[in-house]
């Protein structure tokens, strides 16, 4: 993974559990700069219009204001959407929970089970702008938006399905294959592989598709 | 003297479980109970009477009651209901007979056909002569039948109170009215023979007259029996969960983190159990109603899980659309196989299943050093056999990918269901081992 190259990102990690947020302190150890921690919603919206931070680690689950948990904490910044990414970091699988903080502004989603690179990595290309699908992830977005996809790409507008392209980059993706390997796959270049990746994420985020909202909810678990 | 087991109603039963429960309680034969309460009904009623009185004040066997917080944190909050096992099926005359008996009194079906042949018999008195006053006879008839209809929504309302749909509180408002329309009308007849026409109007006046002033005064009582009953009930409930959530922690988290706590310098064992008891909370938290569906995605989660824990290997499975097919033994084997594969050579394995209207594909994917097909010996039934040649014989395919950033396993299942056994004529097997620099 590229770390190195830009190291010392800032960041802030919003988590209920002390335990957790000093492990992944720990964890992350010199790679990164953590500017803040906090615990609530209030909390954290406040400390990172302080801050100011590159990259927000997101719990989705914690209390303070209304009970939104992580997706509220998005909202509450949603001005600040420009300069600071929300990367999402959970034990939760359920559909609701990803779908909820993905939309309210989040740029990815991954585990707390992930292995420290990967996170740096995800760090990193969430701070670069990019998005950043673990398998899950994929896995859900095919499962609303359906795998079938558009026979071709000129429709790219349409916010309620998924180009051909962009199902089979989301395939790849959930079947295991990181983006490098994607593009050697489709005989496209990395870049072209994020280009897909963030439209896919704009799609989930910005998709009216009421569908999207009911099949979470009747989907709870992966 | 060994304890009596508590005087419950019994579940599963025609009318309200009474005669079972009673029977559990007193150790007596079912059929000699049922017999006792049909014989007193018979000769004057009492046996209703007593019937009514045990329906309204014994409680069911699966009634949330506060004894689930003293059960203990280890016990399960509601006593599972298992159905008492009957008398085994070798059977001599006499548990026979009491079977037959049982069965003789259990079913609702022969108990409308004695109250029918009754009537039959009492027609056929009359057609040979003697005089029968029929009022003696239907009345308390239609009395019975109303009470029970009444009655018999008491326990209903019981068990579904809550999240009752609308129609279904309709249909119990309905059975209530006619029940209590069919009283009323037999006790009016009743009140007839003993009075004249317009006495009885004015009579039927007095009495409402008198129950709306009564219902008036008591109303606020009754209003607060039921909400205290009501909010008693909702507490037993919320204690019963805790209590059953408490069980589930002790019984498997916390056991597990003093495991953890024993085997800490073995961080192999440590991840090990951390992960499975992960796996087992999540199970437990979110796919309670989903256990055992037999859906594609639920057995390769199974098989997953199994394989995981036999060989400290994490394996993720990612599951997109439900499989049309019904039978998937063959591709799961394969899978399984698959899985085990990677595990034993490669490592850490992610597997994604994607069901659509035509076929059923399953990847699994590691990362280890790869590996060439050609190179695999005969010997080696792993692959050729178990992964391959078992999707052809059902009549779908396989295709290994192997590199050197990791090897994929591709299965494909068609939804159209084809015969099996014709294995030589399967469709193609494309394997190709490609190996590619990257």
């Amino acid at each position: 993974m590229s770390t190195e190259s830009t190291a010392h990102r800032r960041i802030v990690i919003v988590d209920d559990h002390r335990i957790f947020r000093a492990g992944l302190r720990a964890e992350l150890g010199d790679s990164v700069e953590v500017v803040a921690e906090a615990s609530t919603v209030d909390e954290a919206a406040q400390v990172i219009r302080q801050t100011l931070p590159e990259v927000v680690l997101l719990d989705v689950h914690m209390p303070g204001g209304t009970g939104g948990g992580g997706a509220e904490v998005v909202k509450l910044c949603r001005d600040l959407l420009e300069q600071v990414k929300f990367l999402a970091i959970s034990v939760s699988d359920q559909a609701t929970d990803v779908v909820s903080v993905i939309r309210a502004g989040a740029r990815g989603y991954v585990t707390k089970t992930i292995s420290t690179d990967e996170l740096l990595g995800a760090i990193d290309a969430v701070a670069a702008g990019d998005a950043v699908f673990s398998p899950r992830l994929a896995g859900f977005v095919l499962d609303a938006f359906g795998t079938s996809g558009l026979a071709e790409d000129v429709r790219d507008e349409e916010l309620d399905r998924l180009s051909a392209r962009e199902v089979e980059v989301m395939r790849l993706i959930a079947r295991g294959y990181t983006y490098r390997e994607i593009a050697s796959e489709l005989f496209i270049s990395i870049k072209t592989v994020e280009t897909h990746v963030s439209k896919v994420l704009r799609k989930l985020q910005l998709s009216s598709r009421h569908e999207l909202t009911r099949w979470a909810e009747q989907r709870r678990i992966v | 003297m060994p304890q009596r087991p508590p005087l419950r109603r019994a579940l599963g039963t025609p009318v309200a479980g009474v005669c079972l429960g009673l029977s559990r309680h007193l150790g007596y034969p079912v059929p000699l109970v049922r017999l006792a309460f049909i014989v007193l009904t018979l000769t004057g009623g009492i046996g209703l009477v007593l019937y009514c009185w045990l329906w309204v004040f014994a409680p069911t066997e699966k009634e949330p009651t506060r004894e689930a917080a003293v059960r203990g944190l280890s016990g399960p909050a509601l006593a599972a209901y298992e159905p008492r096992p009957q008398d085994n099926t070798s059977g001599s005359a006499s548990t026979r007979v009491q079977r037959g008996l049982d069965t003789l009194t259990s079913s609702p079906e022969i108990m409308m056909g004695s109250v029918l042949l009754g009537l039959g018999a009492l027609m056929l008195a009359q057609l040979l002569g003697f005089s029968i006053d029929w009022r003696i006879v239907v009345v308390p008839v239609v009395i019975i039948g109303g009470v029970v209809l009444a009655w018999s929504q008491l326990d209903r309302s019981l068990t579904a109170q809550g999240h009752g749909d609308p129609g279904q509180r309709n249909a119990a408002l309905w059975q209530i009215s006619c029940g209590a329309a069919l009283v009323l009308v037999a006790m009016l007849v009743i009140a007839g023979g003993l009075v004249g026409t317009g006495e009885l109007i004015a009579g039927t006046i007095v009495g409402a007259i008198l129950l709306a002033g009564l219902a008036l005064v008591l109303a606020p009582w009754f209003i607060k029996l039921y909400r205290t009953s009501q909010v008693e009930r909702e507490r037993a409930a919320a204690e019963a969960e805790r209590a059953d959530i408490a069980a589930h922690l002790h019984d498997s988290v916390l056991q597990t983190l003093a495991m953890i706590q024993k085997q800490k310098s073995d961080p192999a064992e440590v991840e090990r159990l951390a992960r499975s008891q992960e796996r087992q909370l999540r199970s437990w938290l979110y796919r309670q109603n989903a256990q055992a569906t037999g859906t594609l995605k639920d057995q390769v989660l199974s098989v997953a899980a199994e394989l995981e824990e036999l060989h400290s290997v994490p394996v993720e499975v990612v599951a997109v659309g439900e499989s049309r097919r019904r039978q998937h033994d063959p591709l799961v084997a394969a899978t399984r196989e698959a899985i085990l594969n990677a595990i034993r050579h490669a490592g850490p394995a992610s597997v994604y299943i994607e069901s659509t209207e035509v076929e059923d594909a399953v990847f699994v994917r590691d990362r280890g050093a790869g590996f060439e097909l050609e190179s695999i010996a005969e010997d080696r039934m792993g692959v050729r056999e178990s992964i391959i040649g078992r999707m052809n014989r059902v009549g779908g395919s396989a295709r290994i990918r192997s590199r050197p950033s990791g090897t994929e396993v591709q299965l494909f299942m068609p939804v159209e269901d084809q015969s099996p056994g014709n294995g030589s004529q399967g469709a193609p097997t494309q394997v190709d081992a490609e190996r590619q620099q990257e």
